[in-house]
């Protein structure tokens, strides 16, 4: 079920208003009904896959708690191998098994192992690392389990954050599910503005830049420099207000019902290094590769060698995450890369003296030059194979001041979309929560929000792109 | 951001909660978004339902009636008020005027361009025996051909849907079996016996189709949103978007003059079934072979001849160098092709030289003259066997 979509509206209603009228003790059944009902929306056998990781984590956490503290490791395995060992099976078994047989072709023979034709379950990333943190955590001693077990599996499903995240924490959100919430109109107001927004973002902004981004992504080599650079920037807006505009409708859809869900993006692209790109860029899952691989290979209390080592593994391993392909391993790797370098920029300008981070020009120059950076790297995430990633770079290089735009927008659209990318740009500098504590302010934005996602919206059943993560 | 979490946790499990604070009174309006709401989905799941509103929507004469079909199906997905004519539809098509005795059968694998108009053998001449199946993936099962009849096969289809079918192996595999004889096809196999037996497997999949239909979603948005009062908006918007993007619904293109409006399939060459689409005389040349072996096949089966018909995209007569493509000529190459062995019900030269009189400015398919031209120059071949 699409976020974009009527029918998740009738749901939403129904489950939100239902919530409310139920007493309190009744309403996680309500809930984990409703997100069942959710994810099986998309594939509904896949539910069982699902359902087999939430009852091994539940008893590993148990277990955990329980066990005599030498066996503890084992459990933590357990559970660990169960949650990974699922999604080596769906996502990664295929691209393993294309690169075995891409070797055995170079002595002129095959893989002897059968490709799998499997559909990939929605959101399985999510949900297997949002679940692994559970186990972690309780394995760390820093949560205590959770007994009840229907809580627990609302903790994985809860339809909000089920599918493209953020992936939460047991100590951000379990706890919440035992509440048992006053209704709070603040709360309300400010949650159906933060999905108005959301859907603003995703089918006004992103889905109107996918025309032109996804015209050009079919055939770039037959489009000029400047369109492709064009479409190269769209792309990266494009993917930010999909991604966001998920989960400001996530976190929104949850705070309607008194659920508070971690922050998973702050204006990332008025960051002025990559390294503060990732602490504004999909927050909940840079923060859990911090927490749970980073800081555990030693951090940055290493060797220096050994911290940009460490940093390489977590980018190519957050590349790996999104996707299995090169493209993304080489996206996260070229993250690793830009830290690194960015790492010994800083520290030579400090040892010369030459860090003036309050000159304005020095800041917005960092800004762009983040931004392109990042543009850069998302060419590879957003290709669906190497040789478009290097027709995109050949047309980048051939651009020309003699280039016009060929594309299916017309002058007007262009404008349009540079207009809309334009505002979005100035409401993140200056206005991060749109203030809903005035009423009649509330209602005048959140009406002008939807009549202009409905007047400016695209609605082609576009996915979100971070579904298929 | 004033977010309260003052509720507290569950102890006898009655505290916390705003149920016993609220007048139940003012949750009628409550009561009432979730049971709109709640039928809203069980419509929407329940195929009997479907049908029931989507015909009493295209029926009715209410704020309630849908619009979709009204003034064309291109217009249906568009909404552009420029297309807002009145709309030719096929009500009036006349019954065939034949003499002579009814000695024929006939059996039609058709898509709308018939089966939404023509499906009655009171459409044709000297017919006694009548019956067809949608070609698109139908299948039907016969008791035997009557001998003391000429038998008449026609696989009737539109330009773009012919186009698709061809290059696509399981498609022309469809083709030699959508027509099977009763005596075999009857029988239960062991798989439907193994089934049989399993019911609960059966009562899960119902469930499921019932409860996670495909269709779901495109049901809903037929039953909320698809109604007449719902169009102005609907039209504003078309307009708005159309006015300052030249941009209308992605499954529809603009003619050049801004005068009518194309099926996006029938245009952008990245489809299968585009008039655009470069067509290699050896894919042509696989395409008659298929048809050939389709026509040995119903041959054996015992029909007298076998037609082919296929009704021209809009695009190919009205515009067939749209934006500086060339038209295929997927029509011609196959009719006039010397090895094709099934006999051709061509309309593709009346339709090129007068396309106007034949097609509505926002529909895929052809208005009633259209329907008319294709009839008649059936109706001469049908009349034939009479004579005999």
């Amino acid at each position: 079920m699409l976020f974009n979509s009527l029918q998740f509206i009738l749901f939403f209603i129904i489950v939100t208003i239902s919530y409310w009228y139920l007493p309190g003790k009744y309403r996680w059944g309500l809930l984990l009904g409703a997100s069942c009902y959710f994810y099986m929306a998309f594939v509904p056998v896949y539910i069982l896959i699902l359902g087999f990781t939430i009852v091994i984590d539940y008893f590993a956490g148990i277990y955990l708690e329980k066990i005599d503290p030498r066996y503890k490791k084992l459990f933590l395995i357990i559970s660990l191998v169960s949650n990974i060992g699922i999604l080596a099976v769906f996502k990664y078994y295929n691209f393993i098994n294309y690169n075995i047989d891409f070797i055995f072709k170079q002595f002129d023979s095959e893989t002897p192992f059968a490709f799998l034709k499997i559909l990939l379950p929605i959101g399985l990333s999510f949900h297997t690392f949002q679940a692994m943190s559970y186990t972690i955590e309780v394995y760390r001693g820093t949560y205590k389990a959770e007994k009840h077990f229907g809580i627990y599996a609302l903790y994985v499903m809860f339809y909000p954050q089920l599918v493209a995240g953020p992936i939460e924490r047991p100590q951000n959100v379990l706890w919440q599910f035992h509440l048992h919430n006053t209704y709070d109109f603040e709360n309300m107001k400010s949650g159906l503005m933060q999905m108005a927004f959301g859907m603003f973002k995703k089918v006004v902004i992103a889905d109107r830049l996918a025309i032109l981004v996804d015209d050009v992504y079919s055939a770039p080599g037959q489009k000029n420099g400047l369109t492709v650079i064009v479409a190269v920037v769209f792309y990266s807006f494009q993917i930010y207000c999909d991604f966001s505009g998920y989960s400001d409708i996530g976190i929104g859809a949850a705070r309607t019902m008194g659920y508070k869900l971690m922050d998973n993006f702050n204006s990332p692209y008025l960051s002025k290094s990559i390294s503060e790109f990732w602490s504004r860029w999909h927050i909940s899952l840079s923060t859990w590769f911090r927490d749970y691989l980073y800081i555990p290979l030693g951090g940055n209390r290493v060797t220096t060698l050994r911290w940009y080592f460490n940093l390489m593994i977590v980018f190519l391993i957050s590349g790996l995450w999104h996707g299995a392909s090169w493209a993304f391993i080489i996206w996260g790797g070229l993250h690793g890369i830009y830290n690194i370098v960015g790492i010994i920029k800083n520290r030579w300008l400090k040892k010369r003296g030459y860090f003036q981070q309050n000159l304005v020009l020095y800041k917005v120059t960092n800004i762009l030059f983040t931004f392109i950076l990042v543009t850069i790297a998302w060419i590879f995430f957003r290709s669906p194979n190497m040789s478009t990633v290097q027709t995109v770079f050949k047309q980048v290089f051939n651009f020309t001041f003699k280039d016009r735009i060929d594309s299916v927008m017309n002058n007007t659209e262009i404008i349009f979309s540079l207009l809309l990318i334009f505002f979005l740009l100035l409401k993140e500098k200056y206005i991060a929560v749109v203030e809903t504590t005035k009423t009649n302010r509330f209602y005048f934005w959140f009406i002008t929000t939807i009549v202009c996602c409905y007047l400016f919206g695209v609605f082609s059943n576009n996915q979100f792109i971070y579904f298929q993560f | 951001m004033n977010f309260r979490k003052e509720g507290v946790a569950a102890t006898d499990g009655t505290e916390g909660a705003v149920h016993e604070n609220v007048n139940h009174i003012k949750r009628i309006p409550g009561y009432l978004a979730i049971l709109v709401c709640l039928a809203a989905y069980i419509a929407s799941m329940s195929d009997t339902l479907t049908t029931a509103i989507g015909r009493f929507k295209t029926e009715t004469n209410t704020v309630l009636r849908t619009d979709r079909q009204r003034y064309g199906d291109l217009y249906g997905m568009s909404y552009l008020p420029r297309f807002r004519k009145n709309y030719n539809a096929l009500h009036k098509v006349p019954v065939a005027q034949c003499s002579g005795q009814k000695n024929l059968n006939l059996f039609l694998l058709c898509d709308s361009y018939l089966f939404t108009y023509a499906v009655a053998d009171s459409f044709y001449c000297g017919v006694d025996n009548f019956s067809y199946i949608n070609n698109n993936g139908g299948k039907k099962s016969i008791g035997g051909l009557d001998v003391a009849h000429n038998n008449i096969l026609l696989l009737e289809f539109t330009e773009r849907f012919f186009s698709t079918l061809a290059s696509d192996k399981d498609s022309s595999n469809y083709l030699l079996n959508f027509l099977t004889i009763d005596s075999i096809s009857n029988l239960p196999s062991k798989r439907s016996i193994a089934k049989s037996t399993n019911s609960f497997i059966s009562a899960v999949k119902e469930l499921k189709s019932f409860f996670f239909k495909p269709a779901l979603g495109t049901n809903m948005e037929f039953l909320v949103w698809e109604t007449g009062l719902f169009t102005p908006l609907r039209e504003f918007k078309a307009s708005l978007i159309f006015n300052l993007f030249k941009r209308t619904d992605q499954k529809v293109v603009m003619g050049q003059n801004f005068d009518r409006l194309f099926f996006v399939e029938t245009v952008d060459s990245s489809f299968m079934g585009s008039s655009f689409r470069e067509i290699k005389d050896i894919e042509i040349e696989r395409d008659i072979k298929n048809l050939n072996a389709v026509y040995d096949h119903y041959k054996k089966f015992g029909f007298t001849e076998v037609y082919l018909s296929i009704i021209p995209n809009p695009v190919s007569v009205f515009e067939p160098t749209y934006k500086g493509m060339n038209y295929n000529g997927l029509i011609p190459r196959i009719e006039k092709h010397p090895n094709l062995k099934m006999k051709a019900i061509s309309v593709y030269n009346e339709f090129k030289d007068a396309p106007e009189r034949f097609y509505q400015p926002s529909d895929t398919h052809w208005n009633t003259e259209g329907l008319k031209a294709w009839l008649e120059k059936f109706n001469g071949i049908l009349a034939s066997y009479n004579v005999k």
